[in-house]
């Protein structure tokens, strides 16, 4: 049986692409292969898993030019003295800025690729098998993770009552500090609570059960990430809180790898045995 | 599978061409029908409107009351929230005792076919649209279909009970499909604030559409029970069921296959090549000579390597290795970009960004 992976960057790949590259490191055994849109690892025992890339970096950097273009005739006119506290605040002003608005467009280009990937599991499937039966997993890394998350809820406000596909989730580098105090930092608040994590998902009205859009997260965090956003890990711990994902949520610590290349996807997480391993658990193999 | 051609000859009554008279006497009971029903579907809209309308003023009414100043809020005997409950428990019966609108209310009551009419919950105004609604687009289907058979002249007496039971498949097809979406178990999820408009819409489309809307509901029965096996005569929706029905296109099912133009699957030759992918690059100094190494997967020898765009030869190691002379070592200053690419058969292309400080395999921040 095929499956799907789905792959949400974070900030800072300039190239479509890198993705596919997470995938060969993840999966040394397996060969890539291109047919139109279409990629997929294909491995020795015949087993498929096609490939999606959540790709936004043009969304980031068009985002930037503009800012950079804009303070750049601000500056020009400044004395010298003061542009570097202007550079300063331009800097700030950006980072904000690029966080804030362009997130909103990020995670549509998330749920439409979650949305092909329903769609590719229901073709892949055929018509005598649920689509369900086609498991698709999802691996973010830092801010693909806040992507990859959120745009969970967002498909599933999207997605109509049966054709919620429940995903298996890995996060590398979660941004998440909890959740709720990166969103107090972006000065707003989408759709998770104030504490801990919620499962995207919803309440079918028919039979009044809960349907999680998140069969298991599995959150791979270095202790020593430069980037890592997870001040308070005790909600997320196993037993110690109250929340929906409680059942679902691991926590793995990736050991200690080399700094300062801790952070970068394709140098650590994935090169490193323990978080490799962490991962491909999570998503199933 | 059965034969179409054979299936739709078949034998039994109505195998003449229905005549001028009767044609003429049809057309004018459809168009008949279609306008009552029109009409009672119109007093029905509007006074479900009216209702829903006298519902939100209450509520606007009450939320001001509790958004007034405390002083004002102190002399009144009930709390807000009491007095929203009890307006909400009584909109469904009928409209709030000394409505403003009450009179309105009861005269634009007044019309339809079946003359004025009884005062109804939501729940039960909303049905009876729906019915209405899904009937209207039966006989909407109905009307279209019989008039472009008889410009055909190809009209037999045999398609006749189809023509007068379609309305009435229509009305009850939108029940149906009113009592799964209200249930829950398709789509419109949470919905407490319901618009008579959307669901008159949705049942005339229902009737309008009663083939696709019977594939839907065939969805929620597989997906709630289990699946029959298909029976020796099976013909499935969707395939040649147009051949001997009157509505011809118009039925045509939206059956989910994997040739939808959306997905595209996997239909690769097996001698195709993998694309090739660069997962690291280094430069290694032997003798004063520069040699540039990758690795990654799916590099060929058919491949071919570019260094800043200059196509560059290679040694190949194994599908995983590659090792290429490098004439001009690169700079810490200009990042190299290298590309392998494989022709087709299948094959393809990939990128590297090669820095000699840092050798950044996917990708470098968060």
């Amino acid at each position: 049986m095929a499956e799907i992976l789905i792959i949400a960057h974070g900030m800072g790949h300039s190239r479509p692409g890198d993705g596919y590259t997470w995938a060969s490191l993840l999966y040394p055994t397996a060969e890539q292969f291109t047919k139109d849109t279409r990629r997929w690892l294909q491995f020795p025992d015949g087993r498929q898993k096609y490939l999606l890339e959540v790709f936004y970096e043009d969304v980031n950097e068009t985002l930037r030019n503009k800012y950079s273009q804009l303070w750049d005739g601000v500056t020009g006119q400044l004395p010298e003295q003061c542009r570097s506290m202007v550079d300063t605040c331009i800097t700030d002003v950006t980072q904000n800025v690029l966080l804030d608005h362009s997130i909103d467009l990020v995670q549509s280009r998330f749920v439409a690729k979650y949305l092909e990937a329903r769609e590719l599991a229901q073709a892949l499937a055929g018509p005598e098998v649920a689509p369900t039966a086609v498991p698709i997993g999802v691996l973010a890394h830092s801010l693909g993770t806040l992507i990859a998350y959120e745009g969970l809820f967002r498909a599933a406000d999207v997605a109509s009552a049966f054709a919620l596909h429940p995903v298996r989730l890995v996060v590398c580098a979660p941004m998440w500090s909890p959740i709720c105090k990166v969103q107090a930092a972006l000065k707003r608040r989408r759709y998770l609570p104030l504490q801990g994590l919620v499962k995207p998902g919803r309440v079918n009205r028919a039979t009044r059960k809960f349907e999680p859009l998140i069969s298991r997260c599995t959150a791979i965090y270095h202790t020593s990430d430069p980037f890592l956003l997870i001040q308070d890990r005790a909600e997320y711990m196993q037993g110690s809180a109250n929340n929906g994902l409680i059942d679902e949520f691991v926590l793995v610590e990736s050991g200690n790898l080399p700094l300062p290349a801790s952070h970068a996807m394709g140098s650590s997480y994935l090169t490193h045995p323990d978080s490799r391993a962490a991962v491909l658990r999570g998503l199933g193999a | 599978m059965a034969d179409p051609e054979t299936t739709v000859a078949g034998r039994g009554p109505g195998e003449s061409e229905v005549g001028r008279v009767a044609i003429a006497i049809i057309l004018v009971l459809q168009i008949t029908m279609a306008f009552l029903i029109m009409w009672q579907l119109g007093a029905e809209l509007e006074s479900a409107t009216m209702v829903a309308r006298e519902r939100a003023d209450s509520v606007s009414a009450i939320m001001a009351r509790a958004a007034s100043p405390p002083v004002a809020r102190a002399a009144e005997p009930v709390l807000a929230r009491d007095s929203l409950q009890t307006v909400q428990s009584t909109v469904p019966g009928g409209p709030a005792p000394n409505s403003p609108r009450q009179g309105a209310v009861d005269s634009a009551t007044g019309g339809g076919l079946l003359g004025p009419l009884p005062r109804r919950s939501q729940d039960l105004a909303l049905f009876v649209i729906v019915l209405l609604s899904g009937a209207l687009g039966g006989l909407l289907h109905s009307l279209r279909s019989f008039v472009w058979y008889v410009g055909n002249r190809d009209l037999l007496w045999s398609w006749i009970p189809r023509y007068l039971a379609l309305p009435v498949e229509g009305a009850l097809l939108s029940a149906v499909m009113y009592l799964l979406i209200r249930a829950g178990f398709v789509g419109l999820q949470g919905t407490t604030d319901v618009s008579p408009y959307g669901f008159a819409g949705a049942g005339a489309l229902i009737g309008l559409f009663s083939q696709p809307a019977v594939l839907k509901l065939k969805q929620v029965a597989e997906t709630l029970f289990t699946s029959p096996p298909k029976g020796a005569d099976a013909r499935p929706q969707g395939e040649g069921e147009s051949a001997g029905q009157p509505e011809g296109s118009n039925a045509a099912a939206p059956a989910v296959d994997a040739s939808s133009p959306v997905i595209t699957l996997i239909d690769q030759p097996d001698h195709a090549a993998p694309t090739p992918v660069i997962t690291s690059a280094r430069v290694e100094t032997k003798g004063g000579a520069s040699v540039l190494l990758l690795t990654g997967a799916g590099f060929r020898e058919q491949s071919i390597l570019t260094v800043a765009d200059v196509v560059t030869p290679f040694e190949l190691r194994s599908s995983r290795e590659m090792s290429a002379s490098l004439s001009q070592p690169p700079t810490d200053a200009t990042p190299v970009q290298l590309g392998v690419t494989t022709p087709p058969p299948g094959g393809g292309s990939c990128s590297f960004i090669l820095t000699i400080a840092a050798v950044t395999p996917g990708g470098r921040h968060g």
